[in-house]
Protein backbone atom coordinates (compact mmCIF):
# COMPACT_ATOMS: atom_id res chain seq x y z
CA UNK A 1 0.00 0.00 0.00
CA UNK A 2 1.29 3.41 -0.97
CA UNK A 3 2.61 5.40 1.98
CA UNK A 4 1.74 8.59 0.10
CA UNK A 5 -1.87 7.50 -0.11
CA UNK A 6 -1.94 6.59 3.56
CA UNK A 7 -0.74 10.08 4.45
CA UNK A 8 -3.37 11.53 2.11
CA UNK A 9 -6.03 9.34 3.69
CA UNK A 10 -5.06 10.64 7.12
CA UNK A 11 -5.20 14.19 5.79
CA UNK A 12 -1.49 14.74 6.39
CA UNK A 13 -0.14 15.41 2.91
CA UNK A 14 0.01 18.48 0.70
CA UNK A 15 -2.86 17.43 -1.52
CA UNK A 16 -5.16 17.18 1.49
CA UNK A 17 -4.02 20.64 2.54
CA UNK A 18 -4.83 22.01 -0.92
CA UNK A 19 -8.30 20.49 -0.82
CA UNK A 20 -8.99 22.07 2.55
CA UNK A 21 -7.79 25.40 1.21
CA UNK A 22 -10.42 25.53 -1.53
CA UNK A 23 -12.33 28.82 -1.24
CA UNK A 24 -16.12 29.09 -1.21
CA UNK A 25 -17.87 29.48 -4.54
CA UNK A 26 -19.36 32.81 -3.47
CA UNK A 27 -18.93 34.81 -0.31
CA UNK A 28 -21.98 34.42 1.84
CA UNK A 29 -24.45 37.25 1.77
CA UNK A 30 -25.20 38.83 5.10
CA UNK A 31 -27.74 36.47 6.60
CA UNK A 32 -30.69 37.88 8.41
CA UNK A 33 -31.42 36.21 11.68
CA UNK A 34 -31.72 36.58 15.37
CA UNK A 35 -29.79 33.52 16.39
CA UNK A 36 -27.61 33.40 19.43
CA UNK A 37 -24.04 33.68 18.21
CA UNK A 38 -21.93 32.48 21.08
CA UNK A 39 -22.83 28.80 20.88
CA UNK A 40 -22.13 28.76 17.15
CA UNK A 41 -18.82 30.64 16.99
CA UNK A 42 -16.77 27.48 16.87
CA UNK A 43 -19.01 25.98 14.24
CA UNK A 44 -18.77 29.13 12.12
CA UNK A 45 -14.99 29.04 12.23
CA UNK A 46 -14.96 25.42 11.17
CA UNK A 47 -17.35 26.17 8.36
CA UNK A 48 -15.25 29.00 6.90
CA UNK A 49 -13.25 26.60 4.85
CA UNK A 50 -16.29 25.11 3.14
CA UNK A 51 -16.20 26.06 -0.50
CA UNK A 52 -19.97 26.18 -0.98
CA UNK A 53 -22.16 28.40 1.17
CA UNK A 54 -25.92 27.92 1.41
CA UNK A 55 -27.94 30.93 0.28
CA UNK A 56 -30.16 32.78 2.80
CA UNK A 57 -33.22 31.72 0.82
CA UNK A 58 -32.62 28.14 1.89
CA UNK A 59 -32.91 29.09 5.54
CA UNK A 60 -36.07 31.12 4.94
CA UNK A 61 -37.77 28.31 3.06
CA UNK A 62 -36.64 25.80 5.69
CA UNK A 63 -38.28 27.83 8.46
CA UNK A 64 -41.53 28.11 6.53
CA UNK A 65 -41.57 24.39 5.84
CA UNK A 66 -40.69 23.55 9.44
CA UNK A 67 -43.63 25.62 10.67
CA UNK A 68 -46.01 23.90 8.31
CA UNK A 69 -44.75 20.44 9.21
CA UNK A 70 -44.97 21.30 12.90
CA UNK A 71 -48.59 22.23 12.42
CA UNK A 72 -49.24 18.94 10.67
CA UNK A 73 -47.54 17.09 13.48
CA UNK A 74 -49.41 18.93 16.19
CA UNK A 75 -51.40 15.90 17.39
CA UNK A 76 -48.25 13.79 17.72
CA UNK A 77 -46.54 16.52 19.68
CA UNK A 78 -49.57 16.92 21.87
CA UNK A 79 -49.61 13.20 22.56
CA UNK A 80 -45.92 13.26 23.55
CA UNK A 81 -46.40 16.21 25.86
CA UNK A 82 -49.52 14.67 27.35
CA UNK A 83 -47.60 11.53 28.23
CA UNK A 84 -45.01 13.61 29.99
CA UNK A 85 -47.71 15.48 31.84
CA UNK A 86 -49.11 12.12 32.90
CA UNK A 87 -45.82 11.33 34.58
CA UNK A 88 -43.95 9.17 32.07
CA UNK A 89 -40.24 9.81 31.68
CA UNK A 90 -38.79 11.32 28.52
CA UNK A 91 -36.79 8.24 27.53
CA UNK A 92 -39.79 5.96 27.47
CA UNK A 93 -41.85 8.54 25.65
CA UNK A 94 -39.24 9.23 22.96
CA UNK A 95 -38.17 5.62 22.63
CA UNK A 96 -34.48 6.12 23.46
CA UNK A 97 -32.38 7.51 26.31
CA UNK A 98 -31.88 11.25 26.32
CA UNK A 99 -29.78 13.64 28.36
CA UNK A 100 -31.14 15.37 31.41
CA UNK A 101 -31.01 18.67 29.56
CA UNK A 102 -33.25 17.27 26.85
CA UNK A 103 -35.70 15.83 29.36
CA UNK A 104 -35.78 19.15 31.18
CA UNK A 105 -36.35 21.11 27.97
CA UNK A 106 -39.17 18.79 26.96
CA UNK A 107 -40.79 19.01 30.38
CA UNK A 108 -40.69 22.79 30.18
CA UNK A 109 -42.78 22.87 27.00
CA UNK A 110 -46.41 23.97 27.28
CA UNK A 111 -48.58 20.89 27.56
CA UNK A 112 -45.95 18.77 29.29
CA UNK A 113 -46.70 20.03 32.75
CA UNK A 114 -49.26 18.13 34.81
CA UNK A 115 -52.43 20.17 34.90
CA UNK A 116 -53.22 21.31 38.39
CA UNK A 117 -56.64 20.43 39.66
CA UNK A 118 -58.89 23.05 38.18
CA UNK A 119 -59.76 25.68 40.68
CA UNK A 120 -63.40 25.51 41.59
CA UNK A 121 -65.39 27.98 39.63
CA UNK A 122 -66.35 30.96 41.71
CA UNK A 123 -69.73 30.57 43.25
CA UNK A 124 -72.48 32.36 41.39
CA UNK A 125 -73.56 35.61 42.98
CA UNK A 126 -76.87 34.12 44.07
CA UNK A 127 -75.24 31.27 45.98
CA UNK A 128 -75.05 32.94 49.38
CA UNK A 129 -78.63 34.02 49.02
CA UNK A 130 -79.62 30.52 48.02
CA UNK A 131 -77.74 29.03 50.90
CA UNK A 132 -79.33 31.45 53.28
CA UNK A 133 -82.72 30.57 51.88
CA UNK A 134 -81.84 26.96 52.19
CA UNK A 135 -81.01 27.36 55.83
CA UNK A 136 -84.09 29.38 56.37
CA UNK A 137 -86.27 26.89 54.53
CA UNK A 138 -84.74 24.04 56.46
CA UNK A 139 -85.27 25.85 59.70
CA UNK A 140 -88.88 26.48 58.82
CA UNK A 141 -89.38 22.89 57.90
CA UNK A 142 -87.95 21.81 61.19
CA UNK A 143 -90.26 24.16 63.01
CA UNK A 144 -93.21 22.86 61.02
CA UNK A 145 -92.33 19.28 61.72
CA UNK A 146 -91.64 20.00 65.33
CA UNK A 147 -94.90 21.85 65.59
CA UNK A 148 -96.79 19.04 63.95
CA UNK A 149 -95.13 16.56 66.18
CA UNK A 150 -96.12 18.57 69.15
CA UNK A 151 -99.61 18.88 67.83
CA UNK A 152 -99.63 15.17 67.25
CA UNK A 153 -98.50 14.58 70.76
CA UNK A 154 -101.17 16.91 71.93
CA UNK A 155 -103.60 14.88 69.89
CA UNK A 156 -104.51 17.72 67.58
CA UNK A 157 -103.34 15.95 64.38
CA UNK A 158 -104.92 12.78 63.08
CA UNK A 159 -102.82 9.73 63.67
CA UNK A 160 -100.68 8.69 60.84
CA UNK A 161 -100.76 12.00 59.08
CA UNK A 162 -97.47 13.72 58.83
CA UNK A 163 -96.25 16.90 57.30
CA UNK A 164 -95.56 16.81 53.65
CA UNK A 165 -91.90 17.33 53.09
CA UNK A 166 -89.75 17.46 50.08
CA UNK A 167 -88.41 13.96 49.71
CA UNK A 168 -84.90 15.21 49.10
CA UNK A 169 -84.57 16.97 52.46
CA UNK A 170 -83.46 15.02 55.50
CA UNK A 171 -85.39 16.02 58.59
CA UNK A 172 -83.79 15.54 62.00
CA UNK A 173 -86.39 14.30 64.47
CA UNK A 174 -85.19 16.25 67.41
CA UNK A 175 -85.79 19.51 69.12
CA UNK A 176 -82.18 20.61 68.89
CA UNK A 177 -81.47 24.23 68.04
CA UNK A 178 -82.28 24.99 64.49
CA UNK A 179 -78.79 25.64 63.12
CA UNK A 180 -77.45 22.35 64.38
CA UNK A 181 -80.47 20.46 63.19
CA UNK A 182 -80.52 21.89 59.74
CA UNK A 183 -79.74 19.52 56.90
CA UNK A 184 -76.04 19.72 56.42
CA UNK A 185 -75.18 21.90 53.49
CA UNK A 186 -71.53 21.10 53.74
CA UNK A 187 -68.67 22.52 51.79
CA UNK A 188 -68.45 19.19 50.10
CA UNK A 189 -71.95 19.30 48.74
CA UNK A 190 -71.57 22.94 47.86
CA UNK A 191 -68.31 22.20 46.11
CA UNK A 192 -69.94 19.40 44.19
CA UNK A 193 -72.62 21.80 43.10
CA UNK A 194 -70.06 24.45 42.22
CA UNK A 195 -67.71 22.15 40.33
CA UNK A 196 -67.91 22.45 36.60
CA UNK A 197 -69.96 19.84 34.80
CA UNK A 198 -67.95 17.29 32.81
CA UNK A 199 -68.19 19.05 29.48
CA UNK A 200 -66.97 22.37 30.79
CA UNK A 201 -64.21 20.64 32.75
CA UNK A 202 -62.95 18.94 29.61
CA UNK A 203 -62.95 22.23 27.77
CA UNK A 204 -60.97 23.80 30.58
CA UNK A 205 -58.38 21.05 30.31
CA UNK A 206 -58.14 21.31 26.56
CA UNK A 207 -55.27 23.81 26.56
CA UNK A 208 -53.10 21.32 28.44
CA UNK A 209 -53.68 18.62 25.88
CA UNK A 210 -53.86 20.84 22.86
CA UNK A 211 -50.74 21.25 20.84
CA UNK A 212 -48.73 24.42 20.54
CA UNK A 213 -49.52 24.85 16.90
CA UNK A 214 -53.01 23.84 16.02
CA UNK A 215 -53.80 24.15 12.34
CA UNK A 216 -51.52 24.45 9.35
CA UNK A 217 -51.87 27.48 7.18
CA UNK A 218 -52.98 25.50 4.17
CA UNK A 219 -55.78 23.63 5.86
CA UNK A 220 -59.29 25.04 5.76
CA UNK A 221 -60.85 22.86 8.44
CA UNK A 222 -59.80 23.40 12.01
CA UNK A 223 -58.02 20.76 14.02
CA UNK A 224 -60.15 19.87 17.00
CA UNK A 225 -58.54 19.78 20.42
CA UNK A 226 -57.90 16.40 21.97
CA UNK A 227 -60.07 16.00 25.05
CA UNK A 228 -58.71 14.05 27.98
CA UNK A 229 -61.60 11.65 27.60
CA UNK A 230 -60.18 10.56 24.23
CA UNK A 231 -56.50 10.97 25.09
CA UNK A 232 -56.01 7.29 25.68
CA UNK A 233 -57.27 6.64 22.17
CA UNK A 234 -55.12 9.44 20.77
CA UNK A 235 -51.99 8.14 22.49
CA UNK A 236 -52.60 4.66 21.20
CA UNK A 237 -53.09 5.97 17.72
CA UNK A 238 -49.99 8.11 17.90
CA UNK A 239 -47.96 5.08 18.97
CA UNK A 240 -49.17 3.22 15.92
CA UNK A 241 -48.36 6.17 13.75
CA UNK A 242 -44.76 6.12 14.89
CA UNK A 243 -44.36 3.05 12.75
CA UNK A 244 -45.48 4.91 9.68
CA UNK A 245 -44.44 8.09 7.99
CA UNK A 246 -46.00 10.89 9.91
CA UNK A 247 -49.34 11.71 8.39
CA UNK A 248 -51.53 14.75 8.53
CA UNK A 249 -53.71 15.05 11.59
CA UNK A 250 -56.47 12.50 11.36
CA UNK A 251 -60.10 13.04 12.05
CA UNK A 252 -59.83 10.07 14.42
CA UNK A 253 -58.18 12.37 16.91
CA UNK A 254 -61.03 14.85 16.86
CA UNK A 255 -62.77 15.01 20.18
CA UNK A 256 -66.46 14.25 20.33
CA UNK A 257 -66.97 17.80 21.48
CA UNK A 258 -65.27 19.24 18.47
CA UNK A 259 -68.43 21.12 17.75
CA UNK A 260 -67.51 23.26 20.77
CA UNK A 261 -70.96 24.23 21.72
CA UNK A 262 -71.65 26.74 24.45
CA UNK A 263 -70.59 25.82 27.94
CA UNK A 264 -73.54 24.60 30.02
CA UNK A 265 -74.85 26.86 32.72
CA UNK A 266 -74.15 25.84 36.30
CA UNK A 267 -77.62 25.14 37.67
CA UNK A 268 -78.67 25.46 41.26
CA UNK A 269 -78.63 22.17 43.17
CA UNK A 270 -82.03 20.54 42.97
CA UNK A 271 -82.11 19.09 46.45
CA UNK A 272 -82.11 22.49 48.08
CA UNK A 273 -84.32 24.67 45.99
CA UNK A 274 -87.80 23.77 44.91
CA UNK A 275 -88.33 23.95 41.19
CA UNK A 276 -90.07 27.31 41.07
CA UNK A 277 -87.18 28.95 42.89
CA UNK A 278 -84.63 27.44 40.51
CA UNK A 279 -86.50 28.76 37.54
CA UNK A 280 -86.36 32.21 39.00
CA UNK A 281 -82.57 32.16 39.17
CA UNK A 282 -80.90 34.36 36.58
CA UNK A 283 -78.28 32.94 34.23
CA UNK A 284 -74.75 32.70 35.63
CA UNK A 285 -72.01 35.03 34.46
CA UNK A 286 -70.56 34.36 31.02
CA UNK A 287 -68.30 31.32 30.77
CA UNK A 288 -64.64 31.72 29.95
CA UNK A 289 -62.77 29.67 27.37
CA UNK A 290 -59.12 29.64 26.44
CA UNK A 291 -57.82 28.43 23.10
CA UNK A 292 -54.14 27.71 22.53
CA UNK A 293 -52.85 28.54 19.08
CA UNK A 294 -49.76 30.02 17.48
CA UNK A 295 -48.62 32.57 14.94
CA UNK A 296 -48.56 29.78 12.38
CA UNK A 297 -52.35 29.51 12.49
CA UNK A 298 -53.98 32.11 10.28
CA UNK A 299 -56.55 34.23 12.14
CA UNK A 300 -59.04 33.42 9.41
CA UNK A 301 -58.75 29.73 10.36
CA UNK A 302 -58.82 30.44 14.10
CA UNK A 303 -61.95 32.61 14.17
CA UNK A 304 -64.42 29.80 13.28
CA UNK A 305 -63.00 27.79 16.17
CA UNK A 306 -64.04 30.51 18.57
CA UNK A 307 -67.66 29.75 17.83
CA UNK A 308 -70.46 32.28 17.49
CA UNK A 309 -69.27 35.59 18.87
CA UNK A 310 -71.73 38.17 20.13
CA UNK A 311 -70.98 41.79 19.21
CA UNK A 312 -70.17 42.51 22.86
CA UNK A 313 -67.63 39.69 23.08
CA UNK A 314 -64.14 40.41 24.21
CA UNK A 315 -60.94 38.51 23.42
CA UNK A 316 -57.67 38.71 25.26
CA UNK A 317 -54.72 37.44 23.22
CA UNK A 318 -51.62 36.49 25.19
CA UNK A 319 -48.19 36.04 23.70
CA UNK A 320 -44.68 35.35 24.94
CA UNK A 321 -42.66 38.11 26.49
CA UNK A 322 -41.24 39.94 24.63
CA UNK A 323 -43.82 39.66 21.86
CA UNK A 324 -42.62 37.89 18.71
CA UNK A 325 -41.86 40.07 15.74
CA UNK A 326 -44.94 38.92 13.79
CA UNK A 327 -47.36 39.21 16.67
CA UNK A 328 -48.68 42.70 15.87
CA UNK A 329 -49.33 41.77 12.26
CA UNK A 330 -51.13 38.60 13.36
CA UNK A 331 -53.20 40.60 15.82
CA UNK A 332 -54.21 43.05 13.09
CA UNK A 333 -55.31 40.17 10.88
CA UNK A 334 -57.32 38.72 13.76
CA UNK A 335 -59.17 42.00 14.29
CA UNK A 336 -60.05 42.09 10.60
CA UNK A 337 -61.30 38.52 10.68
CA UNK A 338 -63.53 38.99 13.72
CA UNK A 339 -67.16 40.18 13.57
CA UNK A 340 -67.74 43.88 14.02
CA UNK A 341 -67.92 44.91 17.64
CA UNK A 342 -65.74 42.17 19.09
CA UNK A 343 -63.04 43.81 21.19
CA UNK A 344 -59.52 42.46 21.21
CA UNK A 345 -56.80 43.30 23.69
CA UNK A 346 -53.36 41.77 24.05
CA UNK A 347 -50.91 41.11 26.81
CA UNK A 348 -47.57 39.39 27.28
CA UNK A 349 -47.35 36.29 29.43
CA UNK A 350 -44.25 34.83 31.04
CA UNK A 351 -45.78 31.37 30.85
CA UNK A 352 -45.74 31.38 27.05
CA UNK A 353 -42.77 30.92 24.75
CA UNK A 354 -41.97 31.26 21.09
CA UNK A 355 -44.94 31.65 18.80
CA UNK A 356 -47.47 30.11 21.18
CA UNK A 357 -50.53 32.23 21.78
CA UNK A 358 -53.52 31.99 24.09
CA UNK A 359 -56.85 33.42 23.04
CA UNK A 360 -59.00 34.06 26.08
CA UNK A 361 -62.65 34.39 25.16
CA UNK A 362 -65.08 36.22 27.38
CA UNK A 363 -68.48 36.06 25.78
CA UNK B 1 -37.66 32.20 20.84
CA UNK B 2 -34.70 33.63 22.77
CA UNK B 3 -34.86 31.42 25.85
CA UNK B 4 -35.58 28.20 23.98
CA UNK B 5 -32.87 29.00 21.44
CA UNK B 6 -30.05 28.95 23.99
CA UNK B 7 -31.42 25.90 25.76
CA UNK B 8 -31.74 23.97 22.53
CA UNK B 9 -28.16 24.84 21.67
CA UNK B 10 -27.07 22.71 24.62
CA UNK B 11 -28.91 19.57 23.52
CA UNK B 12 -26.99 16.89 21.61
CA UNK B 13 -27.78 16.16 17.97
CA UNK B 14 -29.28 12.76 18.62
CA UNK B 15 -31.67 14.11 21.26
CA UNK B 16 -32.78 16.88 18.94
CA UNK B 17 -33.43 14.33 16.22
CA UNK B 18 -35.40 12.16 18.64
CA UNK B 19 -37.59 15.15 19.40
CA UNK B 20 -38.12 15.78 15.70
CA UNK B 21 -38.96 12.13 15.15
CA UNK B 22 -41.63 12.38 17.84
CA UNK B 23 -43.34 15.42 16.37
CA UNK B 24 -41.62 18.13 18.43
CA UNK B 25 -40.24 19.73 15.33
CA UNK B 26 -39.90 23.48 15.01
CA UNK B 27 -37.28 24.31 17.65
CA UNK B 28 -35.18 21.12 17.50
CA UNK B 29 -35.15 20.98 13.68
CA UNK B 30 -34.16 24.62 13.47
CA UNK B 31 -31.25 24.02 15.83
CA UNK B 32 -30.12 21.02 13.75
CA UNK B 33 -30.42 23.15 10.65
CA UNK B 34 -28.23 25.81 12.16
CA UNK B 35 -25.58 23.30 13.11
CA UNK B 36 -25.43 21.19 9.99
CA UNK B 37 -26.93 22.91 6.98
CA UNK B 38 -23.71 24.49 5.80
CA UNK B 39 -21.88 21.19 5.80
CA UNK B 40 -24.84 19.42 4.19
CA UNK B 41 -25.21 22.06 1.52
CA UNK B 42 -21.52 21.98 0.74
CA UNK B 43 -21.56 18.20 0.42
CA UNK B 44 -24.59 18.27 -1.82
CA UNK B 45 -23.14 21.09 -3.92
CA UNK B 46 -20.07 19.03 -4.63
CA UNK B 47 -22.26 16.06 -5.45
CA UNK B 48 -24.08 18.23 -7.95
CA UNK B 49 -20.84 19.25 -9.59
CA UNK B 50 -21.09 22.81 -8.39
CA UNK B 51 -24.70 23.30 -9.48
CA UNK B 52 -25.81 25.46 -6.54
CA UNK B 53 -29.43 25.64 -7.64
CA UNK B 54 -29.70 21.86 -7.67
CA UNK B 55 -27.84 21.77 -4.36
CA UNK B 56 -30.33 24.13 -2.75
CA UNK B 57 -33.22 22.01 -3.99
CA UNK B 58 -31.69 18.80 -2.73
CA UNK B 59 -30.74 20.32 0.62
CA UNK B 60 -34.30 21.54 1.07
CA UNK B 61 -35.72 18.12 0.24
CA UNK B 62 -33.27 16.54 2.64
CA UNK B 63 -34.50 18.65 5.54
CA UNK B 64 -38.12 18.00 4.64
CA UNK B 65 -37.46 14.26 4.65
CA UNK B 66 -35.72 14.58 7.99
CA UNK B 67 -38.75 16.30 9.47
CA UNK B 68 -41.41 14.07 7.95
CA UNK B 69 -40.09 10.58 7.30
CA UNK B 70 -37.98 9.74 10.27
CA UNK B 71 -40.55 8.78 12.86
CA UNK B 72 -38.66 5.56 13.54
CA UNK B 73 -35.29 7.26 14.06
CA UNK B 74 -33.00 5.59 16.55
CA UNK B 75 -29.60 7.07 17.45
CA UNK B 76 -27.39 4.33 16.05
CA UNK B 77 -24.80 6.54 14.39
CA UNK B 78 -23.64 10.13 14.47
CA UNK B 79 -26.42 12.46 13.46
CA UNK B 80 -24.36 14.00 10.68
CA UNK B 81 -23.92 10.57 9.15
CA UNK B 82 -27.67 10.10 9.27
CA UNK B 83 -28.31 13.51 7.74
CA UNK B 84 -25.79 13.04 4.97
CA UNK B 85 -27.27 9.64 4.17
CA UNK B 86 -30.59 11.29 3.56
CA UNK B 87 -28.92 14.02 1.51
CA UNK B 88 -27.02 11.55 -0.55
CA UNK B 89 -30.06 9.39 -1.18
CA UNK B 90 -31.99 12.46 -2.19
CA UNK B 91 -29.23 13.39 -4.61
CA UNK B 92 -29.23 9.88 -6.03
CA UNK B 93 -32.96 10.10 -6.55
CA UNK B 94 -32.42 13.18 -8.65
CA UNK B 95 -29.99 11.67 -11.10
CA UNK B 96 -29.75 8.61 -13.29
CA UNK B 97 -27.51 6.31 -11.32
CA UNK B 98 -26.84 3.24 -13.36
CA UNK B 99 -25.04 4.69 -16.37
CA UNK B 100 -22.92 7.00 -14.27
CA UNK B 101 -21.96 4.21 -11.89
CA UNK B 102 -20.81 1.98 -14.72
CA UNK B 103 -18.80 4.91 -16.03
CA UNK B 104 -17.25 5.39 -12.61
CA UNK B 105 -16.07 1.78 -12.43
CA UNK B 106 -14.63 1.69 -15.92
CA UNK B 107 -12.79 4.97 -15.42
CA UNK B 108 -10.74 3.62 -12.54
CA UNK B 109 -9.27 0.45 -13.89
CA UNK B 110 -5.93 2.00 -14.72
CA UNK B 111 -3.59 4.36 -12.86
CA UNK B 112 -0.60 3.87 -10.62
CA UNK B 113 -0.77 5.16 -7.11
CA UNK B 114 1.90 7.79 -6.46
CA UNK B 115 4.55 6.78 -3.94
CA UNK B 116 5.59 10.22 -2.83
CA UNK B 117 3.95 13.41 -1.71
CA UNK B 118 3.16 16.38 -3.90
CA UNK B 119 6.24 18.57 -4.21
CA UNK B 120 6.39 21.85 -2.27
CA UNK B 121 6.84 23.88 -5.47
CA UNK B 122 3.81 22.21 -7.02
CA UNK B 123 1.81 22.88 -3.91
CA UNK B 124 2.82 26.52 -3.91
CA UNK B 125 1.88 26.89 -7.55
CA UNK B 126 -1.48 25.31 -6.98
CA UNK B 127 -2.16 27.54 -4.02
CA UNK B 128 -1.81 30.45 -6.39
CA UNK B 129 -4.43 28.87 -8.64
CA UNK B 130 -6.89 26.94 -6.48
CA UNK B 131 -9.39 26.91 -9.30
CA UNK B 132 -7.37 24.09 -10.83
CA UNK B 133 -7.81 22.11 -7.65
CA UNK B 134 -11.55 22.77 -7.69
CA UNK B 135 -11.88 21.77 -11.30
CA UNK B 136 -9.92 18.61 -10.70
CA UNK B 137 -12.22 17.72 -7.83
CA UNK B 138 -15.31 18.42 -9.91
CA UNK B 139 -13.95 16.24 -12.68
CA UNK B 140 -13.83 13.20 -10.42
CA UNK B 141 -16.54 10.59 -10.83
CA UNK B 142 -19.33 11.27 -8.38
CA UNK B 143 -18.65 8.23 -6.21
CA UNK B 144 -15.05 9.27 -5.69
CA UNK B 145 -15.86 12.95 -5.33
CA UNK B 146 -18.30 12.35 -2.50
CA UNK B 147 -15.75 10.39 -0.53
CA UNK B 148 -13.23 13.21 -0.87
CA UNK B 149 -15.82 15.82 0.08
CA UNK B 150 -16.99 13.92 3.13
CA UNK B 151 -13.42 13.25 4.22
CA UNK B 152 -11.93 16.74 3.80
CA UNK B 153 -14.88 19.10 4.13
CA UNK B 154 -16.96 17.30 6.73
CA UNK B 155 -14.06 15.62 8.52
CA UNK B 156 -15.72 12.24 8.48
CA UNK B 157 -13.72 9.12 9.17
CA UNK B 158 -13.69 6.42 6.53
CA UNK B 159 -15.95 4.35 8.76
CA UNK B 160 -18.49 7.17 8.95
CA UNK B 161 -18.22 7.73 5.23
CA UNK B 162 -18.92 4.05 4.67
CA UNK B 163 -22.02 4.33 6.85
CA UNK B 164 -23.12 7.47 5.04
CA UNK B 165 -22.80 6.11 1.51
CA UNK B 166 -23.96 2.65 2.42
CA UNK B 167 -20.86 0.88 1.23
CA UNK B 168 -18.22 -1.25 2.87
CA UNK B 169 -15.10 0.24 4.41
CA UNK B 170 -12.82 -1.26 1.77
CA UNK B 171 -14.99 0.04 -1.06
CA UNK B 172 -14.81 3.52 0.38
CA UNK B 173 -11.08 3.28 0.84
CA UNK B 174 -10.70 2.10 -2.76
CA UNK B 175 -12.68 5.04 -4.02
CA UNK B 176 -10.51 7.41 -2.00
CA UNK B 177 -7.43 5.76 -3.42
CA UNK B 178 -8.71 6.15 -6.97
CA UNK B 179 -9.56 9.77 -6.25
CA UNK B 180 -6.08 10.39 -4.86
CA UNK B 181 -4.51 8.89 -7.97
CA UNK B 182 -6.64 10.91 -10.38
CA UNK B 183 -6.18 14.19 -8.49
CA UNK B 184 -2.43 13.79 -8.38
CA UNK B 185 -2.32 12.94 -12.06
CA UNK B 186 -4.52 15.91 -12.97
CA UNK B 187 -2.75 18.44 -10.79
CA UNK B 188 0.77 17.40 -11.62
CA UNK B 189 0.15 17.57 -15.34
CA UNK B 190 1.24 20.79 -17.00
CA UNK B 191 -1.54 23.39 -16.93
Amino acid sequence: MSEAFERFSRGEDRLAALLRALPPFEPPAAAAGDFAQSARQAQAVADQRLPFTPPPSLEASFRAVARRIQADQAPRQAAVLAQLAAGRDAASVLGAPVTEATAAWLKAQPGAKASPAPAPAPAPWYWPTLRGLGFAASAMLVLVVAGQWLLYEEGLEPEGRSASLPASVAVPMSSAPVPAAAPPVTEGTAARARSAPPAAKRLAEVPAAESIVVAPETRTESVAPVAPATEAVALEQSQRRREEAPARPSAELAAPMAAQGPIPVVAAPAYLAPAPMAKAMPAPPPAKRVIVTSLAEKPGVLVPRLGALAPASRLVVRCAAPPPAEFERWLAELRQALPVGVAVTSEASASLAGETLEVDLVR
Amino acid sequence: MPVDDDELARLPDTDLMLLVANGVIAGPATELFRRHNRALYNFVAWQCGGDTAAAEDIAQKTWVKLMTRCADYQPRAAFRTFLFQIGRNTWLDERRRAAEARHDELADVQGEIPDDDLGPEAEQALRQDLSRVRQALLALPAAQREVVVLRYFSDMSLEDIAATVGEGFETVKSRLRYAFTRLRRELEAPP
